[in-house]
């Protein structure tokens, strides 16, 4: 039994961007969190300014909150 | 006022440019500081390029609590990690010993030491910058033009292909 030919056909994307990983290190409460939400603020938002406003309404992304 | 804290890890995927055609996707992550969490972070090192490690400016600091964290870098990481040392909360009135001691000792181990403020923005993006133009100068990044980037290869293949490769025909 012959198989008939598919009208389905399947793509392979190749990214070839490259990947970096880096970790921020530090002990808690220096300000990790907020250096790398600001980082990714900043690279959204080239003109953005309202920093203090971002940390207030920002703050960890994961996480739990112990009260 | 609640205390929100990292419980083990977050990774933050984002697309730096770091030149008009050249561009990099940066996986961020971001670990927990406390130290009964060091043991799970040990295990996310593995693959890391760069690390930022931070230090709060505004605080006492010890040389030990320095050395402890390279000391990790060096045994979790790689010995040929790039790493930036940051300074936080440059806003806040900094604590001369704590500057003075992380001035001293990136002096003497030549690595770079930036102060940044997240509250205003100061130096946030250059800290970030320098890293990843330290990775890159080491070789470590394998910059590929944006070209390809954006002229996406695309294979295509055909069913017929997929079975003669799995010989399930």
């Amino acid at each position: 039994m012959s198989r008939s030919s598919s009208s389905f056909d399947s793509y392979i994307v190749e990214d070839p961007t490259p990947k970096v990983k880096l970790s921020i290190l530090g002990d808690t409460g220096v300000g990790k969190s907020c250096l790398i939400k600001v980082f990714e603020t900043i690279l959204e938002n080239p003109m953005f300014d309202a920093f203090q406003s971002l940390l207030k309404t920002g703050g960890g992304t994961i996480g739990r909150i112990n009260t | 006022m609640p205390l929100i804290t990292i419980l083990g890890l977050d990774m933050r995927a984002k697309v730096f440019q770091l030149s008009e055609d050249r561009r990099v996707k940066l996986n961020i992550w971001d670990t927990a500081g406390q130290e009964k969490y060091r043991a799970i972070n040990k295990t996310y090192y593995f693959g890391t390029r760069g690390v930022l490690i931070c230090f709060d400016l505004s605080q006492p600091l010890e040389i030990e609590e320095i050395k402890s964290w390279m000391d990790e870098v060096q045994s979790y990481i790689n010995e040929e990690c790039c790493i930036v040392i940051i300074g936080t909360k440059s806003d806040k009135i900094p604590n001369k010993e704590t500057v003075d001691l992380l001035t001293k000792f990136t002096n003497e181990n030549k690595l770079e030491f930036i102060q940044t403020s997240s509250m205003d923005g100061t130096n946030v993006y250059s800290a970030f910058e320098s890293l990843i133009k330290k990775i890159d100068q080491s070789g470590k990044l394998g910059i590929e033009s944006s070209s390809l980037s954006t002229s996406k290869k695309l294979r295509r293949k055909k069913d017929s292909d997929i079975c003669v490769s799995r010989q399930c025909c």
